[in-house]
């Protein structure tokens, strides 16, 4: 029986086999992923991504050369908010809102010109002080994020009005501020590489309600998934990662391992020691 | 091995995880779960998709080569007559009860 078997497969069809193998998985996968990111805002474009992520496969071929994956990939529409500044990012969210009333925010920033003389290689927007508040639910208060961001990066709970538990961040707890200040970078991330600004010290995307947990991972691992991530900036151990990230959920009161956060209905904030 | 190994695993893979897969992500993207990888420094790319596809390559490739070693053993079972034996006796006595049952909509 095996003698006839290699017989009759060549290595060319061994190779048209792992070839085939590789093909058909690398479609497999990236359409799938392909469609699932195509979901825009609402839970109801789940199961028909889904649906269409398996069946329409062959329209979706004649579409390939028209699509621009990356900006799928990287939610180019919010990326591009971000670029143009703090209020044009955040303005389309209000929106979201039941009830259709526009929370207050105020968001005070200065543009910062780039100076090398005093360390600023990278200009862009400079935020001080800001409000913010999803209906009677306050995030931030008059915050000086100035201060706070010269303290320790800081964190912020709230809901959002769809009751989704959020971890909004401001100042992400990813690296250390330079300048004492959070920076929007007034320009939107080369798309191959996002994270480039934050690995030269850059603040890019100062969150307040866009900030969402990933609900997949425990409260304590959103937290230290992006110092994990940047690790390599740092220079510092998973340890002390995790460690500063207990001492920022305990000064909240968040259970550690929960997947779901307790939230209250007042807003808290701490700094996480840095 | 050639022809049906890779197109009917591909189809299962698709059917059971990809739905599962563009369910997650879409579920991410609607609680702006990428934003945020996004908005941290993440690539998103990188973090959500690249282990995806690897996962999806790897998985389609070992179940193409689990589909061609029991296609084979069937090869040989179906040589030394059991197969036959089973297919005369499903044939026989199991495929008409299957369908009955399926009819009457009972298991028994």
């Amino acid at each position: 029986m095996y003698s006839g078997v290699s017989r009759g497969v060549l290595p060319f069809d061994l190779g048209l086999f792992l070839l085939k193998g590789v093909g058909l998985g690398t479609i497999v996968g990236w359409l799938c992923c392909h469609y699932g990111l195509q979901v825009k805002s609402s839970p109801t474009e789940v199961p028909q991504k889904a649906s269409r992520a398996v069946v329409m496969r062959p329209p979706l071929w004649s579409r390939l050369q028209h699509v621009r994956y990356r900006d799928v990939l990287l939610g180019r529409g919010a990326t591009h908010a971000l670029s143009r500044g703090p209020a044009h990012a955040l303005a389309p969210r209000f929106r979201e809102i039941p009830g259709g009333h526009a929370p207050p925010r105020r968001i005070i920033c200065r543009l910062v010109e780039p100076d090398a003389t005093r360390g600023d290689a990278e200009g862009g927007l400079v935020l001080e002080r800001a409000t913010f508040s999803y209906g009677d639910l306050w995030v931030l208060r008059d915050t000086d994020l100035a201060r706070a961001a010269r303290v320790a990066p800081c964190w912020s709970l709230a809901t959002t009005a769809s009751a989704n538990p959020h971890f909004c961040s401001y100042a992400p707890g990813s690296c250390r501020p330079p300048r004492a200040a959070c920076c929007s970078t007034a320009r939107a991330p080369h798309v191959a590489t996002p994270s480039d600004l934050v690995r030269k010290g850059v603040r890019r995307g100062v969150l307040f309600d866009s900030g969402g947990l990933l609900s997949n991972l425990s409260a304590l691992n959103n937290v230290t998934l992006a110092l994990r991530y940047h690790a390599d900036i740092f220079g510092s151990t998973t340890a002390r990662f995790e460690r500063r990230a207990r001492a920022a959920l305990s000064e909240l009161r968040v259970a550690q391992t929960g997947f779901f956060m307790p939230y209250p209905r007042t807003s808290r904030s701490a700094c996480a020691s840095g | 091995m050639r022809e049906l190994a890779p197109l009917l695993t591909a189809i299962v893979v698709a059917g059971r995880s990809g739905t599962a897969m563009a369910t997650e992500l879409g579920n991410m993207k609607v609680n702006s779960e990428v934003l945020a990888l996004s908005s941290l420094g993440i690539d998103p790319p990188r973090y959500i998709v690249l282990p995806r596809l690897v996962a999806s390559i790897v998985s389609v490739l070992v179940l193409m080569i689990y589909f061609s070693v029991v296609s084979d053993l069937w090869r040989v079972l179906r040589g030394s007559g059991y197969g036959e034996r089973y297919l005369g006796a499903a044939c026989t006595r199991a495929f008409p009860a299957a369908c009955c049952r399926s009819i009457s909509g009972c298991s028994y």
